[in-house]
């Protein structure tokens, strides 16, 4: 192997790691699950306080129409990491796990992927499908049309129950999910002590470097 | 003789009559106009599970000719461009035109026609008007006072409604959980006086 040095010797950042790798995950990919991981968790936490709030109230009206905003940023964000998910693959899981352990990360990943895409998608066939034609107004600034066929239904109120049935029932699932995403991720930090947690988290090895010399 | 000779005595007698009577007819008979300017304001207030929600009608024509002095020879009527209820909320602006409410498609207008004057002191005024919004028409009464000031005048007034009487606000909107039945219109508007045609 030859060694060249470079005039300062010295490590040049380069960059990000944009992409994952072999090892860990890409800061794209890493981005989109921390800043959807947030919104999720704050829809769900706005989805169980607005229900219980004063009905018809100012401030529950208010938290249903940032709720729907919210909403429809992490339909976005979602099919976004869909796609990028689609397009890149991801670090292999340790060694050591057993077929349930397996069969289990996969159904969890799976499993978000449908809630991520099908809560905000049942949320607006059901605003579409309601009997109170509300107006979606994302962030009060751009209107969400509804999603057509529903919002012209003669009998709306079956259809708008159902819906919001699936939607809360999704909701429950979601949080059930999160909880075993994050015992999971703990297990395998606290327990297994591998890097199943690290490598969706910001590190060092995020930054691409260059050595003086080439390898 | 001629015609015009043999009639020229009444037609000179009729003329110089009618020179006589017209300073009569003439006092008074100029009337008041709105005018439509950045200053006239067509505005309602409904109540939201008890906060108020203050909103204006952008466009609106008017055809008065009112005179103080002689009410029954005043007539008014507006017309209101639905479609430009302005309340600073997008989404109540999104909803308002939408079928359970304004139902703008069908009904883009709202008439305020007005049948009688009726005057109750120096400004105070009550007119008696046919109001359609919607499709619907109801008898109200408006009061408002009129002041002026030279050639500027200015009507105030308000009425409240109940807006399930004119089917504002359909479906579970009806009840008035949420938006209450009692919606206040209020006009302010600039008069000028204009002479007789």
């Amino acid at each position: 192997m030859a060694w060249k040095t470079s005039p300062s010797g010295e490590d040049r950042n380069v960059g990000l790691v944009w992409r994952n790798t072999d090892r860990r995950y890409g800061v794209v990919a890493l981005g989109l699950h921390w800043l959807i991981a947030l919104l999720i968790i704050g829809m769900l936490a706005l989805g169980l306080v607005m229900v219980r709030l004063t009905p018809g109230s100012t401030l529950q009206f208010d938290l249903y129409q940032l709720h729907k905003s919210i909403g429809i940023t992490v339909l976005a964000l979602s099919l976004v990491r869909l796609v990028w998910r689609l397009r890149n693959p991801v670090p292999p899981l340790p060694g050591g796990l057993q077929r349930w352990e397996i069969a289990l990360a996969r159904l969890t990943h799976v499993g978000f992927y449908v809630l991520m895409i099908g809560l905000p998608l049942s949320g607006w066939m059901m605003v579409s499908a309601s009997v109170w034609n509300l107006p979606t107004m994302l962030f009060g600034v751009i209107e969400l049309p509804h999603v057509p066929v529903l919002s012209t239904l003669d009998n709306k109120k079956p259809v708008e129950d159902a819906l919001k049935r699936i939607h809360e029932a999704a909701g429950w699932a979601a949080m059930a999910l999160l909880a075993l995403h994050v015992a999971g991720a703990l297990k395998h930090h606290l327990l297994l002590k591998d890097d199943v947690l690290t490598r969706m988290l910001p590190g060092r090895d995020l930054i691409a470097r260059r050595r003086g010399h080439e390898r | 003789m001629t015609l015009w000779r043999r009639h020229f005595l009444s037609v000179a007698l009729a003329l110089v009559g009618a020179a006589l009577m017209m300073p009569v007819v003439d006092a008074g008979a100029a009337s008041w106009r709105a005018t439509i300017d950045g200053e006239a304001r067509i505005g309602f207030t409904a109540t939201q599970t008890g906060q108020p929600i203050e909103g204006r009608f952008e466009r609106f024509q008017t055809e008065i000719a009112f005179e103080p002095d002689d009410l029954a020879a005043s007539r008014a009527e507006v017309a209101i461009d639905m479609a430009s209820a302005r309340t600073g909320d997008p989404q109540k602006d999104a909803a308002l035109p939408l079928p359970e409410w304004f139902d703008v498609a069908n009904h883009p207008e709202a008439r305020f026609l007005v049948r009688s004057f009726r005057r109750l002191d120096d400004d105070r005024f009550e007119a008696t008007a046919k109001l359609t919004i919607r499709g619907a028409t109801r008898d109200v009464v408006l009061p408002f006072t009129f002041t002026r000031e030279g050639d500027r005048g200015r009507v105030v007034g308000a009425l409240t409604i109940d807006r399930t009487d004119f089917g504002v606000g359909q479906g579970p909107w009806a009840s008035d959980q949420w938006i209450a039945h009692p919606v206040t219109i209020s006009i302010d508007l600039p008069a000028e006086r204009h002479p007789p045609p």
